[in-house]
């Protein structure tokens, strides 16, 4: 059930409904409520697969108590070392077996074997690499004694599948989202505001601009050898900003969901591309999983507490690893690294991170081209393809911009809604200010002329129908 | 528009909200429902005056299938429908109404639509079985497959909205939604502007034709009686098409066909739904040509297994095969799957079908054709001649002669229809005077009148294999413009 599918509005209401009109009043029957809704929206895409979800939850769940009770040291690393092989050994499988196998035969070729490989007939489950992270956090907190297990093995099991966030987070930290099972909701009418207006925003952005710009991308990526110059370049700036605007679209209409019923999620954007260097930008790009691997990762590797050298073997090892889990595939590791290598090198070597206003518009669109080309090795299909992307990108043939899926009217209409965005991140971000907080403030006749306008664009401007791939891009992560 | 963040992580809001009062925050949330329902009402009135203007409208020059139904609502005013027939384009295509009204002296109506499903016929039928009370329903086979109407996608869901739209009546087009489209689709099967809204990057000239007011109706045919017939191809397969499938092959298999528990399901449903309302239902399977299917037998036994059980009749017309009647001419000059009958193969088809109903399957209907209104309504319309006299004051369709015996040969009439360009005489023979399996060719001696002056001359009429009326043979002979048949002074077979 996609967040943009109509599907998905006519759950949201009936489950909303429920939720405050009848199941709301216990909090023990509110979670049950929530897990069943839970499991209902992820069953509705392939119910067969919850019983992973059911794995990974009560894996952790029992690991978690465990962990806790147990006080020798040999007995909890074995308990760990067990959670995390069950957690991975189900994200490995699933998402990596493939990957791996392909990768061994492709070693055997170079040493001149000819044996082929068939790929498994694996489903890579929707949300498995977000739902087992998240579950993996909770099972490592309380390894670290800075979390204790929750006995409520209902609320654990809600937290693991949380609809709102179930499919490509925020990856949530089980000491900020599992107390809100415990406590009780009110109506909240401020927050309910806020939610929907983060929904309809969260939408406008998917359905106006990503998908639009994904109309596009898709087109040049069908076939990379066959586009040249602008249109090349064109697809790498416009996959830059669609990538950006799909994922936080989701994380928003996530958030906007959450507070719906009452719970508070994490940020995971904020104005990534208005950042001055790559350590700024990785603390505004997919938040909660940089978080998650700087804890779980970086800091285990020993961080920064081990010398320049190791530090930036660190970030480099750190951000690979973030790369295939992104993807099964070597592009993504190399995307990774890439941007392990940007941070590690570039934002020492030329200093980044300026003070004056051209020093920072100039680092600003650096650090963004250099995050955009490095986007070629995630959104390709092959290594080739991604080679091939580079050597044909340019600034010729500016005459085919208009034979990738869209017209004269159509690309001028995305360059003005581009730039549209871009305009209102600046202004946001000088006044320091979020969307939420500064539209709510204005006066109400501005407030619904805004309403309107977001959703009448959003029916008539929107991609979405019969013939449209509106899946999010996280989704295959 | 950037941070999405809930205020979890801002003091600035959590600040806010901290010093809001306490009234404030203890905002009602029937205050919030009705904000809500105020802006969804602003919307849907746009989106419903976009809708009730037409202006997302795809092109309706060639929408049948809206015609059809408009024309059956129309037809059920006043007349019942004795025959009605759902199915898809193979449907449409395969079958004559007129022609079938015409040798069944009864009312018959194609309610088929393009490209849909087993459960869309359903619908179609219980729709039209609320409206009108027939004798017999056909449903057409080539629906009973594997599509799941949950995944229909593009082309295949458009047909399906398409369908959906044409119908009438509310309370069924409610009741249907769940069983044709997912979720998803329920609102853009209402709306045409949520269903086609891309029209303003990808089609803005149909937008702009819609907005000129009454530039996209149905394309108006000079057909007062529309009985639901649209043929796609007039010319049968050519040679070069049958060098084809020596080198290609059959592009159907039989033994990839497949039937779903839906569509199993549903078959039972329509049996069920012609019990309920005293109709009998006639299973029909149109035919390819022989050469386009292979393993049809392992097809026929995948249908059977679902059609048997519920005891209907089943026509199917690919197998025993007709080689004689289902030539080459019959069939849409394709080898893509999906092959159609041409104009000649729905005549021949709907002669087929009428047989079938009446020497097989023994159904007495009401015999309209012997009321005038019947009469008046089917008067000069396709099949009529060939299947009924003209009348006395007609000075188009001459009556020659009707009801003589020559040679022990029955003509049950013989009419002369004035063309521009040329007259064609019409001679029924009752099939009783000469058995069912009739000769090629008959040889008429009569009186013309050429250029004014009356001539005795012999002609041979052939056999019109198009039409096999359930009473006579048909035999036709060509006459040049300025001959006029006058008298029949002999038969004979030859």
């Amino acid at each position: 059930m996609l967040f943009n599918s109509f599907s998905f509005g006519f759950f949201l209401i009936v489950v909303y409904l429920l939720y405050w009109l009848i199941f709301n009043r216990n909090i023990k029957i509110r979670n049950l409520f929530i897990l069943a809704a839970s499991y209902f929206f992820y069953g509705f895409w392939n119910w067969k697969l919850l019983i992973l979800i059911v794995i990974v939850s009560a894996t952790d769940f029992i690991s978690g108590y465990l962990l806790y009770m147990e006080e020798r040291t040999a007995r909890r690393k074995m308990f760990l070392a067990l959670s995390l092989a069950i957690n991975l050994g189900i994200l490995g499988f699933f998402k990596y077996c493939n990957f791996f196998i392909g990768s061994f035969y492709s070693l055997l070729h170079l040493f001149g074997s000819t044996a082929s490989f068939t790929p498994l007939s694996i489903i890579l489950p929707v949300g498995i690499s977000f739902y087992t992270f998240q579950g993996l956090s909770y099972v490592l907190d309380i390894y670290y004694r800075k979390l204790e297990p929750t006995r409520d093995f209902v609320a654990f099991f809600a937290f693991i599948s949380f609809f709102p966030q179930l499919i490509a987070g925020p990856i949530e930290r089980a000491r900020d989202l599992l107390p809100q099972f415990s406590t009780s909701k009110t109506f909240d009418y401020d927050a309910t505001r806020k939610g929907l207006f983060l929904i309809a925003v969260g939408l406008f952005k998917k359905i106006v601009i990503a998908d639009r710009l994904a109309i596009y991308v898709d087109s040049v990526y069908a076939d990379v050898t066959a586009v040249h110059g602008l249109p090349a370049l064109m697809a790498v700036v416009f996959f830059t900003f669609q990538l950006y605007l799909d994922f936080s679209a989701y994380s928003q209409i996530a958030i906007g969901t959450a507070q719906l019923f009452g719970f508070k999620l994490s940020t995971n954007f904020n104005k990534p591309y208005l950042s001055t260097s790559f350590k700024d930008f990785w603390a505004r790009w997919h938040i909660t999983l940089t978080n998650w691997f700087r804890d779980y990762l970086y800091f285990p590797l020993g961080g920064n507490r081990k010398g320049k050298i190791r530090t930036y073997i660190n970030v480099i090892i750190v951000f690979a690893v973030s790369g295939l889990w992104h993807g099964a595939s070597w592009n993504f590791v190399i995307w990774g690294f890439l941007n392990g290598v940007f941070l590690a090198v570039f934002d020492k070597t030329f200093h980044l991170n300026p003070k004056n206003v051209p020093a920072k518009i100039v680092s600003c669109l650096f650090v963004t081209a250099m995050w955009g080309l490095s986007l070629v090795f995630f959104r390709a299909a092959t290594f080739g393809d991604a080679l091939a992307m580079f050597g044909n990108m340019g600034f010729g043939n500016a005459g085919d911009l208009f034979s990738h899926g869209f017209d004269k009217v159509e690309f001028n209409f995305t360059l003005i809604l581009l730039a549209g965005l871009i305009l209102i991140e600046i202004f946001l971000k000088n006044r320091q200010e979020k969307v939420s907080d500064f539209f709510f403030n204005r006066f109400f006749p501005l407030r619904w002329l805004v309403y309107f306008i977001i959703i009448i664009v959003t029916i008539y401007l929107g991609v979405y129908g019969v013939d449209s791939d509106n899946t999010f891009i996280y989704f295959q992560f | 528009m950037a941070n999405e963040s809930s205020d979890s992580g801002s003091n600035k809001y959590s600040q806010v909200v901290q010093n809001k009062p306490v009234a404030a925050k203890k905002k009602p949330w029937w205050l919030l429902a009705l904000k809500f329902l105020f802006l969804f009402v602003v919307v849907l009135s746009v989106v419903l005056f976009t809708d009730a203007k037409s202006y997302f409208e795809p092109d309706q020059s060639n929408n049948h299938t809206s015609r059809k139904w408009d024309s059956f609502y129309s037809f059920t005013e006043t007349d019942t429908v004795d025959v009605v027939l759902v199915g898809n384009s193979h449907c449409y295509a395969g079958v004559n109404p007129k022609n079938l009204s015409a040798a069944l002296g009864a009312n018959c109506f194609v309610l088929a639509s393009p490209g849909t499903t087993l459960m869309d016929s359903y619908f179609c039928l219980k729709e039209a079985l609320e409206r009108t009370h027939p004798t017999v329903a056909i449903i057409e086979t080539y629906g009973i497959n594997n599509t799941v109407n949950h995944k229909l996608t593009e082309g295949g869901l458009s047909d399906q909205f398409r369908s959906y739209n044409a119908r009438k009546n509310l309370p069924m087009k409610l009741a249907s939604m769940p069983v044709l489209f997912s979720p998803e689709y329920y609102i853009p099967a209402w709306s045409k502007t949520i269903r086609n809204h891309d029209f303003i990057f990808r089609d803005r000239e149909q937008i702009e034709r819609n907005i000129e007011q009454n530039r996209n109706k149905p394309e108006k045919k000079n057909d007062k009686l529309y009985l639901g017939r649209f043929v796609s191809s007039t010319t049968g397969i050519e040679d070069s098409t049958t060098l084809k499938y020596d080198v290609l092959g059959a592009p159907v298999d039989g033994t990839k066909w497949e039937v779903n528990g839906e569509n199993s399901k549903y078959v039972r449903k329509i049996v069920e739904l012609c019990d309920q309302h005293h109709v009998t239902p006639v299973f029909v399977t149109l035919p390819m040509y022989y050469r386009h299917i292979k393993n049809y037998p392992v097809w026929k036994k995948t249908v059977a297994s679902v059609l048997e059980p519920t005891g209907a009749a089943w026509l199917d017309l690919q197998e025993p095969y007709d080689t004689a009647t289902f030539d080459q001419s019959c069939f849409e000059n394709t080898i893509d799957p999906n092959q159609h009958m041409t104009y000649t193969g729905s005549l021949r088809g709907t002669y087929k079908i009428a047989h079938f109903l009446v020497d097989s399957l023994k159904i007495n209907f009401p015999q309209r054709s012997a009321t005038k209104h019947w009469n008046d309504l089917f008067y000069g319309e396709e099949g009529y001649f060939e299947n009924y006299s003209s009348r006395e004051n007609d000075t188009v369709h001459v009556m020659i002669c009707q009801n003589k015996t020559f040679n022990g040969i029955e003509i049950v009439d013989c009419i002369m229809l004035r063309g521009m360009e040329k007259n064609v005489v019409y001679v029924k023979v009752g099939k009783e005077s000469v058995g069912e399996v009739p000769a090629d060719k008959i040889r008429l001696y009569a009186a013309i009148r050429y250029n004014g002056q009356r001539v005795v001359t012999s002609f041979d009429c052939i056999r019109q294999l198009d039409f096999d009326p359930i009473g006579h043979h048909l035999y036709a002979v060509i006459l040049l413009k300025n001959a006029e048949m006058q008298e029949i002074i002999d038969v004979a077979i030859i």
